[in-house]
C-alpha cells in the first residue's frame, strides 16, 4: 500500500469494477466535473445503468463522486493546461493507440483535468489472465488540485507481463472522482484482440482507426458460413437453461453426442468401421419428395455384397430387394446429400427403422451416408419429375348408393371397400412400365393392435434391439466372437484363484453343420460359424438335445445366438491346416480392422494376415451346463454356396489344403480290420473313367462313417462335401459331410438330379489284374483255379443275430446259443471261407484270392459233401470271374486279392 | 355434344402430383403417429423416454423438439375440459404467454403456427402442439375443469 492510498483496498476494487461494469457511462457525482462527464457519457450513447448503484454498493457518492470517461494521453496535456481540479480517474489504457478521435479529444480534455489534479496515484494493472495480473501502486500528489482520484488504465498487452506507467500517452481513461484520494489504476486486459497486421513494438503509437481497420472486421454473410453449420447452438447466444434431468436436457445431450459422432465420421473422411461396414446397406433412390422440413426418399434396396444390410422387416417380409424402402432425411441431410432419382447411396449403422401399421418400413436417423454413384442417364431421364412415373391422371367419380341415400348402412356401400376420403385413399395406379403398383395409403388410421416391435435400432456393434412394448429389450449378446471372448469376466473360483467365466454369448451365422461320427460313438454336432466381423469359429455340441434346432434340416444358412459356450481351444493355422482349409472355405472375407473399430481390443492380435484368418476358436459346452441356442430370423452373412467339382479335381495335388465338394458314385467301402488303418471309400464318376476308374478317399482315423453310408446297397450316388484335398491326396475328415443322394432327395435341384441319374446308370469297369497294381487297388480278374489252399478252406456256423462265431449247443440239444449275444437259435447260418490260386486268363498272372461265400457256393458242387468236406477236384480247374477284387497284399511273385462286394 | 370441362375446373380430377404429396404427407403423419405410440408405451412401461425414441422424434421434428420437451418438463400443458365435453389445450409458452391449441387439427394460437406451419410449411406442427402431443403420450397433461362459457370464450378468441 502506497503512502497516498487513503482508502481501503476493497473499496478501491469495488469502484474499479463499478467503472468496468458501466463501461462508458459516467457515473453521476456531486462534483461539477462529474456532472459534465456524465453528460459526456450519455452523449456517447451508452445507456446501461450502474449495477452497483442500483444495488446500493456505490458508496457515499456525496463524499466520493465517481465518473468514468474515455481519455487519451493527448488530453492529459490539455488538462494540465486547463488546470481544472478533477477527482481521481479510472483510466483504461489500450496499447498501440496513437491518436484518438475528435470526440474523444473533447471528452479527454475533461478527463485530463482530473488526471493532472491527482496528487496521489495508484496504479493497478488488471488483466483477464489471472497469471498476468500485475499491480503496481504508486502514490503521488499534485499541488494544483489537492484532490485525489482513482485511475484505471486498461492496456492491451500481448503478454500482459509488462508494467505500465500511470497516465501514459495513448490511453483511454476512465475517471472516477473519489474525494481527496487519487489512485491511478492501470489495467491491462487481453480482451482487446491484437491487430491482425504485423505486431507493433511496445510503445509505438498507432492510430485507432488503423488498428480498427487492421482487424478487418466485417459481418459474415450467410454464404460465408457454409454448410458446416449443422445446427450447433450459438455459443454467443444466451443459452436457455432447461430443467435439470428433464427430457430437454436429455435431448440436448443426445444431440451433442450425435453431432460429435457425425463430426468424427466426417473427420475420418466418412470411412466406416468394419462393424459399420458389415451392416451397411446400399439403396438406390426411386423418388425424392420434400415435405415440411423433411425429405422422404423412396429407395430400392440393392443386394449388398457385404451381406446383411440388416434391414430386417419386423413384419417378416422376406423379399426386401423387391420392395421399396422409405428413408426420412432432415432438410440439412437432404441438402448435403443432394439425392436425386437414380442416386445410389450407402447407409451405415446406427440407424432406426420404424414399421408403420401398413407394414411399410421407414428408416430414420440415417446420419451416416455415403453417396455411391450419381443417377444413371436412364434414371435421369426418368427423374424429370418423380411423379411422372404415376402416369396419367386418375379420374374418379363419386356416385355411390350411399350418397344417393340408397344404403342404410355405410358398410353396405360398395365404396366402403374403396374409400376415397382423405387419408383413406387406396388406388392402383399405372406406372410408366405399365405395372400395377399397389400404394398402401391407409397409413393414417389409428394404431393397430400393438405388436411387439415397431421401432428398431440398428447399431454397428450390437444386434437389433427391439423396443418391445416400450421397454427396451437389451440383448446382452454381441455379434462378435472375439469381443465375446474378450468380454469374459474373471470369476473367483477360490480365494486368490480366478478363472474366466465360461459364458460366451454371441451371434453368428452357421456356414456348416456336420454330424461327426466318432469311433468311440461320441457323435457330436460341428458348426462352423462366422460372426459379423468375419471371424470364423467352430462350435462343437453334443448330439441329442439340440435336435429340434439342429435336426433334420440342419441350421446352415441361419443365424444363431449362442449362450453358455466356453473356449475349448485356440488353434493357429500351422497347428491345424485341415481346420483352416475349412475356415478359408467358408470365410466371407470380412476383416475387422482394429484401427477403425475402437471397440476392438488393441491387445488382440490381428486376426487376419495375408488375407487369411490366423487363428480360430473352438468352442463347446461349458461346465456350467448345456449352452442355449436360439435361431434368429435375420441372416447376418449370406450362406456360402459351393459348387460341386469333377472327381478328378481331387487328384490334383494341392500345396495348401483346400476343400472340394463332389458328387460321385459310391462303389466300395473298405473297412480295415486293423484299427490303425483308415477306412477307404472308393468313388467314381464319368469324367475319370478313361484315366483312372475310381478315386480312393481315406477316412480320417478319429471318425467313422455314418450308418446311412455303410448300409448302402446297390448303385448309390453320394455327396462328399468339403473333402480335404492336400498334398497327401483327398481325405474325409471331421468337416466333410457324406450324404447319399437319391433322385427323390434332389428332385428340386435339376442339375444334381440329372447327375445322380447318370451316376446310377453308369457301368463301373475295373482294371484287370496286372503287375502295376498296388495294395488297396481294385481290380477284376477272370481265370482258372489252379490251386486251393486247404488250410483256409472251411465252413462254420455263425449266429443268425449277431454273426458271431461262438455258438454252443443248447443244453436241451434243441439248438444253439450265441456266446456273444446270448441269444438262442435252432440253427446257425453257415459261413464259408476259401482261398484259391487263380491264373488270370489275360495277363497270365497268378493271384491268390480270398473268395466271397457266394462265389464259393457257386464253385462247390450242388450235392453236399461228406463230413470231411468237398473233394478238391470239384473246384480245381474251374473258371471263375470276372471277380471284383481288392489287392490286399502284393509280393514280387504273388498278388493276394480279396474278392469284394461292389455296390453295383 | 357436351362441352369438355377444363381439367383444372373438374373437381373430380385428382392430379397425381397432389395425390403423391398427399400420400407422402400421410406417410409422415403415420410416422409421427407411430412414434407417439412408441413414446406412449415406452413411458408407460419404463417411466422414461429412451434415447432411441428421442432420436427418432428429433429426426422428424428437428428444432421444435427441444423447446417442446422443455414445455413438457415444465408441465406447461393443461387440458381444459368443460361439462359439455369440449376440451382445448392451453400451453404456457416459454415467455409465459398462454396459447390455445386444438390437437385434432394441430392448431395453435402462437405466431409460429401461422408463420412456420401455415405460411412457410417447414414445420409439421409448432412446439406447443408438439408439447401437447408429447404430454398426452406420456400422460403428464394437467387437467382443469372450466365452465362452458370459459371454453366458448377461449374458442371465440382464437383467430
Amino acid at each position: 500500500m502506497s503512502k497516498g492510498d487513503s482508502k481501503p483496498k476493497t473499496s478501491d476494487w469495488t469502484r474499479c469494477f463499478e467503472g468496468i461494469a458501466d463501461l462508458s457511462g459516467t457515473i453521476a457525482g456531486s462534483s461539477k466535473a462529474a456532472a459534465v462527464k456524465r453528460k459526456s457519457a450519455d452523449n456517447f450513447g451508452f445507456g446501461h445503468g450502474n449495477i452497483f448503484e442500483k444495488l446500493g454498493l456505490a458508496g457515499n457518492e456525496d463524499a466520493t463522486s465517481q465518473s468514468i470517461v474515455w481519455s487519451s494521453s493527448e488530453s492529459d496535456g490539455e488538462a494540465e493546461k486547463t488546470g481544472s481540479a478533477v477527482t481521481p480517474v479510472v483510466k483504461k489504457q489500450r496499447r498501440g493507440w496513437g491518436r484518438t478521435s475528435p470526440k474523444k479529444l473533447a471528452r479527454n480534455s475533461l478527463k485530463s483535468k482530473a488526471s493532472t489534479a491527482a496528487d496521489a496515484v495508484e496504479i493497478l494493472t488488471v488483466s483477464d489472465d489471472e497469471t498476468t495480473k500485475q499491480s503496481s501502486i504508486t502514490a503521488g500528489k499534485t499541488n494544483e488540485t489537492k484532490a485525489y482520484g482513482e485511475e484505471i488504465s486498461i492496456a492491451g498487452f500481448e503478454s500482459g507481463s509488462e508494467e505500465v506507467e500511470p497516465c501514459k500517452n495513448q490511453e483511454v481513461k476512465t475517471i472516477v472522482s473519489q474525494g481527496d484520494s487519487q489512485p491511478c489504476i492501470s489495467s491491462m486486459d487481453s480482451l482487446s484482440p491484437p491487430p491482425t497486421g504485423a505486431a507493433l513494438p511496445t510503445g509505438v503509437g498507432r492510430k485507432a482507426s488503423d488498428w480498427f481497420k487492421s482487424l478487418q472486421l466485417k459481418t459474415p454473410s450467410k454464404s460465408e458460413q457454409g454448410p458446416q453449420d449443422d445446427g450447433a447452438p450459438d455459443s454467443a447466444k444466451k443459452k436457455k437453461k432447461n430443467k435439470k434431468g428433464g427430457l430437454a436436457e436429455q435431448m440436448l445431450r443426445l444431440q451433442a453426442r450425435d453431432r460429435s459422432s457425425v463430426r468424427m465420421w466426417a473427420h475420418k473422411q466418412n470411412k466406416p468401421s468394419a462393424s459399420q461396414d458389415c451392416k451397411s446397406s446400399t439403396l438406390t433412390v426411386l423418388s425424392v419428395e420434400s415435405l415440411y422440413s423433411l425429405q422422404l426418399v423412396r429407395c430400392s434396396m440393392s443386394v449388398s455384397t457385404s451381406g446383411a444390410g440388416d434391414l430386417v422387416p419386423a413384419s417378416g417380409t422376406e423379399d426386401l430387394a423387391s420392395s421399396s424402402q422409405l428413408v426420412l432425411f432432415t432438410r440439412n441431410q437432404a441438402e448435403q446429400l443432394n439425392l436425386q432419382t437414380g442416386t445410389q447411396f450407402k447407409i451405415f449403422p446406427p440407424w432406426q427403422q420404424l414399421e408403420l401399421n401398413g407394414g411399410q418400413m421407414v428408416l430414420l436417423c440415417t446420419k451416416y451416408c455415403l453417396l455411391q454413384s450419381g443417377p444413371s442417364p436412364r434414371d435421369e431421364r426418368q427423374a424429370t419429375h418423380p411423379l411422372e412415373k404415376y402416369g396419367s391422371p386418375v379420374r374418379a367419380s363419386w356416385n355411390c348408393p350411399c350418397v344417393q341415400g340408397l344404403c342404410r348402412s355405410m358398410s353396405l356401400c360398395p365404396a366402403s371397400k374403396f374409400p376415397a376420403v382423405a387419408g383413406h385413399l387406396q388406388e392402383s395406379t399405372t406406372t410408366i412400365d405399365n405395372q400395377k403398383q399397389e400404394i398402401p395409403t391407409d397409413l393414417s388410421k389409428g394404431p393397430s393392435p400393438r405388436k411387439p416391435s415397431h421401432l428398431q435400432t440398428v447399431s454397428p456393434s450390437k444386434p437389433i434391439r427391439t423396443l418391445s412394448c416400450g421397454g427396451v429389450v437389451e440383448e446382452d449378446t454381441c455379434d462378435s466372437i472375439l469381443k465375446s471372448i474378450q468380454g469374459r469376466k474373471l470369476i473367483s473360483v477360490e480365494p486368490g484363484n480366478t478363472t474366466l467365466a465360461h459364458n460366451l454369448k454371441f451371434t453368428a451365422h452357421v456356414h456348416r453343420h456336420i454330424v461327426q461320427f466318432k469311433k468311440d460313438d461320441m457323435t457330436s454336432y460341428i458348426l462352423v460359424v462366422e460372426d459379423n466381423e468375419g471371424h470364423v469359429g467352430v462350435v462343437r455340441l453334443p448330439l441329442g438335445m439340440y435336435t429340434p434346432i439342429l435336426g433334420l434340416d440342419g441350421c446352415e444358412g441361419r443365424t444363431l445366438r449362442f449362450e453358455g459356450l466356453s473356449v475349448t481351444d485356440r488353434v493357429t493355422r500351422d497347428r491345424d491346416e485341415a481346420l483352416f482349409s475349412m475356415v478359408d472355405q467358408v470365410w466371407s472375407g470380412k476383416v475387422s480392422d482394429p484401427s477403425q473399430d475402437s471397440s476392438f481390443s488393441q491387445e488382440q492380435p490381428h486376426q487376419v494376415s495375408n488375407g487369411k484368418q490366423d487363428f480360430c476358436y473352438i468352442m463347446s459346452a461349458g461346465p456350467d451346463g448345456p449352452p442355449s441356442i436360439h435361431v434368429l430370423q435375420s441372416s447376418i452373412i449370406p450362406a456360402s454356396q459351393q459348387s460341386d467339382v469333377p472327381l478328378d479335381t481331387l487328384l490334383i495335388n494341392q500345396v495348401d489344403p483346400v476343400r472340394c465338394s463332389v458328387i460321385a458314385r459310391l462303389i466300395y467301402i473298405h473297412k480295415q480290420s486293423d484299427a490303425t488303418q483308415p477306412c477307404l471309400v472308393y468313388i467314381t464318376d464319368p469324367c475319370i473313367q478313361k484315366s483312372c476308374p475310381y478315386v480312393t478317399v481315406p477316412l480320417s482315423r478319429e471318425i467313422s462313417l455314418p450308418d446311412e453310408v455303410t448300409m448302402a446297397k446297390g448303385k448309390t450316388a453320394i455327396l462328399l462335401r468339403d473333402v480335404l484335398v492336400s498334398q497327401g491326396g483327398p481325405q474325409i475328415d471331421s468337416y466333410t459331410l457324406l450324404k447319399l443322394l437319391t433322385p427323390t432327395s434332389v428332385v428340386s435341384d435339376r442339375p444334381r438330379r440329372q447327375l445322380v441319374a447318370k451316376l446310377r446308370a453308369m457301368q463301373v469297369p475295373l482294371k484287370p489284374l496286372s503287375h502295376d497294381l498296388v495294395v488297396n487297388d481294385l481290380c477284376q480278374i477272370e481265370g482258372v483255379i489252379s490251386e486251393v489252399d486247404e488250410d483256409s478252406a472251411y465252413s462254420w456256423e455263425a449266429c443268425v443275430h449277431c454273426g458271431g462265431d461262438q455258438l454252443k449247443t443248447d443244453s436241451n440239444n434243441s439248438g444253439f446259443v450265441c456266446s456273444s449275444c446270448t441269444k438262442t437259435m435252432t440253427e446257425g447260418v453257415t459261413r464259408m471261407k476259401m482261398e484259391v490260386m487263380v491264373v488270370c486268363d489275360v495277363s497270365k498272372c497268378k493271384a491268390k484270392i480270398d473268395l466271397l461265400q457266394r462265389t464259393i457256393e457257386k464253385l462247390l458242387p450242388a450235392e453236399e459233401g461228406d463230413e470231411e468236406g468237398y473233394e478238391l477236384s470239384s473246384v480245381l480247374n474251374k473258371s471263375v470271374g470276372p471277380l471284383h477284387c481288392m489287392v490286399s497284399n502284393k509280393t514280387s511273385d504273388l498278388v493276394t486279392l480279396r474278392e469284394i462286394d461292389m455296390l453295383t | 355434344m357436351a362441352a369438355a370441362s377444363k381439367p383444372g375446373n373438374d373437381p373430380m380430377l385428382i392430379n397425381n402430383a397432389d395425390f403423391c404429396v398427399k400420400h407422402n404427407a400421410q406417410l409422415i403423419a403415420a410416422v409421427i403417429e407411430q412414434l407417439f405410440e412408441e413414446l406412449k408405451y415406452s413411458f408407460k412401461e419404463t417411466g422414461k423416454v429412451s434415447d432411441d425414441i428421442l432420436a427418432a422424434l428429433n429426426n422428424v421434428f428437428d428444432a421444435t423438439l427441444v423447446p417442446a420437451l422443455d414445455l413438457v418438463d415444465n408441465c406447461s400443458v393443461t387440458v381444459l375440459t368443460c361439462p359439455a365435453g369440449r376440451h382445448v389445450y392451453q400451453v404456457i409458452g416459454s415467455s409465459g404467454t398462454p396459447y390455445t391449441c386444438l390437437v385434432s387439427c394441430q392448431y395453435c394460437s402462437c405466431p409460429a403456427y401461422r408463420f412456420s406451419v401455415l405460411k412457410k410449411e417447414d414445420h409439421v406442427m409448432c412446439k406447443h402442439v408438439l408439447a401437447v402431443k408429447l404430454s398426452n403420450a406420456m400422460g403428464v397433461t394437467k387437467e382443469l375443469q372450466v365452465t362452458d362459457a370459459e371454453i366458448g370464450r377461449m374458442i371465440s378468441q382464437m383467430e
